[in-house]
C-alpha cells in the first residue's frame, strides 16, 4: 500500500513539471505552429538563472518570478527578431530554434560551467507532512501546488477573457483570427513568452527538485514533446492529463520495469498516434 | 463483372450531405447524370460547387450520402481508386506541377494509372511511348510548341489547357470540369469552350460554370445548387426562364 | 532558369561531381593520414544526408527522425561484430534490413500525421531512439555504448586505406542508386507529391504508398551509413542518435541544397568539415554551428546550391 500511495504521489509530483514544460509547449505549438526545440533552452536558462537569483537575494520566490519574467522576455526578443521573418516556413522555424538551443546551450556553459547545480529554496521544503504512516515532502507539494495554480489561472484566462478566447480562436484557424483584425503578430509573441515563462519556471522548480545540469535542455524535450502529441496540440487541459499519465506511466514504469521504462513512456505516444492522431483532447 | 444496363446512370449522387462542425456545405443532394450527358451545376458562391465535386471525386468524405459511378458504389473508395475506375477532375484554382516542364506533368498524368509509377531503377525519359502520348495529348490541345516550358510560365490560359490535358490522360469516363474557363480572355475562352464541345461523346461530363454563356452552349441539362442544397433542374431553356433563379443570382448583387 | 541555361548548370555540376570523385579516387594515398580518416567520415554523412535528401527534398517530408534509422543501422553492426564476430557483408546486409524494418513499423504511425504534426512525431522517434539506447542496457550498453568495434576484413589491401576505398565504393554504389532513383518513375511521382499531394490523388495515384516506400528506402540506406560508421568510429552509443545528431542531418541536407542530392553530399562535407577545422581554433564549436543553423534558415533556406543559383526553383 506504502508503495503505491508513495509512486502514485511521485508520479503526481513529477506530472506537475511535465505540465509547466510541456503546456508551454503545446501553447506554441498550437498557436504558432512551431517545433520549439529551444523549449528546454528555457527550462535550462530558467533553472540557471534561478540559482544565481536566489543565491543573490535568498527569496525562493522572487527567484522564481524574476528568472521566469526573464526568460519569458528574452522568449519575445527570439520571437521577434528570428522567428517572425520566417513565419509559415515550418522547417526554417524549427531550424533557426535549433541554432538558438545550441547557443544557449553553450553561452550556459561558457557562463556557469559544466558542473551541476543544486537550488536548496526555503528550508521547509527539505520537511515533510505526516499524514498517518504516509509522508510528503513539502518540496513536491509545492510542486504539484504551483503547476495546479498555474493551470487554473491559464484555464481561467483561456475560457473567460477575451484575450484567452483570442489564443483559442488563433489556434483553431489562425486566418480567420487574423481577418477578425486581432493583432495576430502581438499574439504569437505574447504566447511565445507565455510558453518560456511556463518552461523557465518548471527549469527553477525543478531545478529544485532534482538539480540541474548541462545537457538537461535536451533531456527534458522529448518528455515535452510526448506531453504535447499525447494531450493534443493547443490544449492546455490535455497537456494537463498527458501529464498525470506519463507522470505516472514513468514513475512505476521506472520502479517496476527500470530497462524499458523509456518504453512506457513513449507506449502512450505510439497508442495516440495509432488510434487517434490528434491527441486526447486534439482537434483533427 | 456484369455489363451495367443500359439505364444506369454515369453518375449518381444520393442524399450526399458534407457537415463541418455546424456547417452543412453540401446538403441533400441527389442527382442523375446519365451516359454521354453534359451537365452543368450552376449556382451563386457558396452554393456548395466545388464541395461538390470533391465529395465526388474523393479528396473529402461525405457525412453521409452515397456516391455510385456507372452503378457501381463509390462512397467508401478512396481518391485514386475512383480515378481507375474512370473518374477524371479538373481545379478551379489551377493544380499543375509548376516546377515541371508540360512534358513532364502529361507524363505525370499518364503514370498515375500504370504500373510503371514504381519502376525505380529505369530513368523515365527513357520511356519513350508516355512521352509520344503526352504528345499527342499536346497536339490536340494545340499546345505542341510549349512541350517543354516550366509550367509557371504558361499564360494563364494555356495552364487551363493544360489542367484539361490533364484529366482527359486518364481516359476518364466521367468527366468533373470546376470551372475551366475562369480568369480566362473572351478569345481563350471561346477556344475552350469549343476544345469541350469537341471531347469525345461517349464521356459523361458535369460543368461548374459561372460564364453563363459557356454553360448554355455546352451542356443540355442543369442542375442549380444554393445554399448547398439542390434548387432547381432542367434544360438550359428552362432554367433561363426560371425567376428563382434569377432572383438567387440577383440578389447576389 | 529555363532551358538552355539551366542544362548548362546541370552540365557543370555533373562534370564538377565526376572530377570530385575521380579526386577522391586518387588523391588520399598522398595525403595525411588524418585527412584520409576526415574525407570517410564525410563520405559517410553524405550517404545518409542523400537519403534524407530523398525524405525532405523529393518527397516534402521533413522528416526529423532520420538518426534512429541511422543508429539501427549502426547498432546492428556493432552488436553483430562484436558478439558474434560477423563478417563485414552479413553486418552490412542485416543493418540495412534492420533499417528497413524499423523504417516499415515506424513508417505506418508516423504517416498518420502530415505538415508540422509530423516533423514533431519524426523528431519524437529519434529521441524515442535515443532512450532505448539509453536505458536498454542489457542491448545496447547504455550510456557506455558498444565498444572496441573492428575493422572489417575486406579481402584486399590498399596499403592502410582500405575502409576508405571500400567506404567510396559504397557512396559511388549509393550515389549511383540515388540517382536512378530520382530519374525514374518512381522518383519523379515523389516530386509530384511534394508539389501537390491533392492532384497527384486525383491522377490516379496512391500517395500514402509511394510516402511510404520512400521511407522504406531512406530508412535503408541510413542503415546502410550506419552500419559504415560504426566500423569507421569504433563505438557505438546514444549520442548516435541525440537530438544534436539527429538535426545534424537535416542541417546537411538544407545547407547543400534540398532536392538536388548532391546538394546535401557537399552539406555533408561542409558540416563535417567545419567542425573539424574550427575545433582547431575554437573550443567555441557550438556557437558556430549554431550560428550556421541561424545563418541557414534566415538566409540560405535553398542552401548553397540555391544560392549558386543552381537549384531550379
Amino acid at each position: 500500500m506504502q508503495f503505491w500511495v508513495n509512486q502514485t504521489f511521485n508520479g503526481v509530483s513529477y506530472a506537475a513539471l511535465l505540465f509547466l514544460v510541456g503546456g508551454g509547449l503545446t501553447l506554441i505549438f498550437g498557436v504558432m505552429k512551431i517545433v520549439n526545440i529551444a523549449h528546454g533552452s528555457f527550462y535550462l536558462l530558467g533553472g540557471y538563472l534561478g540559482v544565481a537569483l536566489f543565491a543573490g537575494t535568498g527569496n525562493f520566490y522572487v527567484a522564481l518570478g524574476a528568472a521566469a519574467l526573464a526568460v519569458a522576455l528574452g522568449g519575445m526578443v527570439m520571437e521577434r527578431v528570428f522567428l517572425r521573418p520566417v513565419e509559415g516556413d515550418d522547417l526554417r522555424q524549427m531550424l533557426l530554434t535549433m541554432g538558438i538551443a545550441l547557443f544557449v546551450q553553450d553561452a550556459c556553459l561558457l557562463i556557469w560551467g559544466g558542473d551541476p547545480f543544486n537550488l536548496k529554496g526555503p528550508e521547509y521544503f527539505a520537511r515533510s507532512i505526516r499524514l498517518g504512516s504516509f509522508s510528503f515532502p513539502i518540496l513536491r507539494l509545492f510542486m504539484i501546488g504551483s503547476a495546479a495554480l498555474l493551470f487554473l489561472v491559464l484555464w481561467w484566462f483561456q475560457e473567460r477573457t477575451r484575450a484567452g478566447a483570442m489564443v483559442r480562436a488563433a489556434v483553431d484557424n489562425q486566418e480567420m483570427t487574423e481577418a477578425l483584425g486581432i493583432n495576430v503578430p502581438v499574439l504569437r509573441m505574447a504566447v511565445f513568452g507565455l510558453g518560456a515563462f511556463l518552461s523557465a519556471s518548471g527549469g527553477v522548480i525543478g531545478t529544485a527538485f532534482m538539480g540541474l545540469y548541462p545537457g538537461l535542455d535536451f533531456e527534458i524535450l522529448p518528455y515535452a514533446f510526448v506531453v504535447v502529441i499525447v494531450g493534443g496540440m493547443g490544449s492546455l487541459s490535455g497537456a494537463l492529463v498527458a501529464a498525470v499519465l506519463l507522470g505516472l506511466a514513468d514513475n512505476f514504469g521506472k520502479a517496476l520495469f527500470p530497462e524499458v521504462s523509456y518504453f512506457t513512456l513513449f507506449a502512450p505516444m505510439g497508442i495516440v498516434l495509432a488510434l487517434r492522431p490528434s491527441g486526447l483532447f486534439g482537434r483533427s | 463483372m456484369p455489363a451495367a444496363p443500359a439505364s444506369t446512370a454515369a453518375l449518381e449522387c444520393e442524399d450526399v450531405t458534407r457537415r463541418f462542425g455546424g456547417l452543412e456545405a453540401v446538403r441533400g443532394v441527389s442527382l442523375s447524370v446519365s451516359a454521354g450527358e453534359r451537365r452543368g451545376i450552376i449556382g451563386p458562391n457558396g452554393a456548395g460547387k466545388t464541395t461538390l465535386f470533391r465529395l465526388i471525386s474523393g479528396e473529402m468524405p461525405l457525412t453521409s450520402g452515397r456516391v455510385r459511378l456507372f452503378g457501381r458504389d463509390i462512397t467508401q473508395l478512396p481518391c485514386h481508386r475512383r480515378t481507375h475506375l474512370g473518374l477524371g477532375r479538373t481545379f478551379q484554382i489551377t493544380n499543375l506541377f509548376p516546377t515541371q516542364t508540360v512534358a513532364d506533368n502529361l507524363v505525370l498524368a499518364i503514370l498515375g494509372l500504370h504500373p510503371s509509377k514504381f519502376s525505380m531503377l529505369r530513368p523515365l525519359w527513357t520511356y519513350r511511348e508516355h512521352y509520344a502520348r503526352a504528345d499527342g495529348a499536346l497536339e490536340t490541345v494545340g499546345l505542341a510548341e510549349r512541350r517543354d516550358e516550366l509550367v509557371r510560365n504558361l499564360s494563364h490560359g494555356e495552364q487551363r489547357q493544360v489542367e484539361i490535358a490533364l484529366a482527359l490522360l486518364g481516359g476518364p469516363r466521367v468527366l468533373l470540369l470546376d470551372e475551366p474557363t475562369a480568369g480566362l480572355s473572351p478569345a481563350e475562352s471561346a477556344r475552350l469552350t469549343r476544345a469541350i464541345r469537341q471531347l469525345d461523346a461517349d464521356i459523361t461530363v458535369l460543368l461548374i460554370e459561372h460564364d453563363m454563356d459557356v454553360v448554355f452552349d455546352i451542356v443540355s441539362r442543369i442542375t442549380v445548387l444554393h445554399q448547398g442544397r439542390p434548387f432547381a433542374d432542367g434544360t438550359p431553356a428552362e432554367i433561363r426562364k426560371d425567376p428563382r433563379v434569377q432572383k438567387i443570382y440577383f440578389g447576389e448583387q | 532558369m529555363t532551358g538552355f541555361r539551366a542544362g548548362r548548370a546541370r552540365m557543370a555540376a555533373a562534370v564538377a561531381g565526376i572530377a570530385g570523385l575521380v579526386l577522391l579516387a586518387i588523391l588520399p594515398p598522398s595525403l595525411p593520414a588524418y585527412v584520409v580518416i576526415v574525407l570517410t567520415e564525410c563520405l559517410i554523412y553524405a550517404m545518409a544526408a542523400a537519403s534524407l535528401d530523398l525524405l525532405i527534398g523529393y518527397t516534402g517530408m521533413a522528416s526529423l527522425g532520420h538518426a534512429a534509422f541511422f543508429a539501427v543501422g549502426a547498432y546492428t553492426t556493432a552488436l553483430l561484430t562484436t558478439r558474434s564476430g560477423a563478417s563485414f557483408a552479413v553486418a552490412l546486409a542485416a543493418s540495412i534490413l534492420l533499417a528497413a524494418a524499423a523504417s516499415a513499423a515506424v513508417g505506418v504511425l508516423i504517416l498518420r500525421a502530415s505538415g508540422i504534426y509530423f516533423m514533431m512525431i519524426t523528431l519524437s522517434v529519434s529521441m524515442c531512439a535515443w532512450g532505448l539506447a539509453y536505458r536498454w542496457v542489457s542491448l545496447t550498453g547504455g550510456d557506455t555504448g558498444i565498444v572496441s568495434i573492428p575493422r572489417p576484413r575486406l579481402g584486399f589491401v590498399a596499403g592502410g586505406l582500405e575502409f576508405y576505398y571500400a567506404t567510396l565504393v559504397l557512396f559511388s554504389v549509393c550515389l549511383t542508386l540515388y540517382l536512378l532513383l530520382v530519374w525514374s518513375p518512381f522518383g519523379k511521382t515523389l516530386v509530384g507529391i511534394r508539389d501537390s499531394e491533392s492532384r497527384m490523388r486525383v491522377l490516379g495515384f496512391n500517395v500514402w504508398l509511394h510516402k511510404y516506400l520512400a521511407l522504406v528506402i531512406a530508412g535503408a540506406f541510413a542503415g546502410l551509413a550506419g552500419s559504415l560508421y560504426a566500423y569507421y568510429n569504433g563505438f557505438v552509443g546514444p549520442n548516435t542518435v541525440d537530438l544534436a545528431h539527429s538535426m545534424q542531418f537535416v542541417l546537411m541536407v538544407i545547407v547543400g541544397g534540398p532536392g538536388t542530392l548532391v546538394g546535401p553530399v557537399i552539406g555533408a562535407f561542409i558540416v563535417t568539415l567545419l567542425e573539424k577545422v574550427v575545433s582547431i581554433f575554437t573550443e567555441r564549436w557550438v556557437m558556430v554551428l549554431a550560428a550556421v543553423y541561424v545563418v541557414t534558415a534566415l538566409w540560405a533556406p535553398r542552401g548553397l546550391l540555391g544560392v549558386l543559383g543552381v537549384v531550379r526553383r
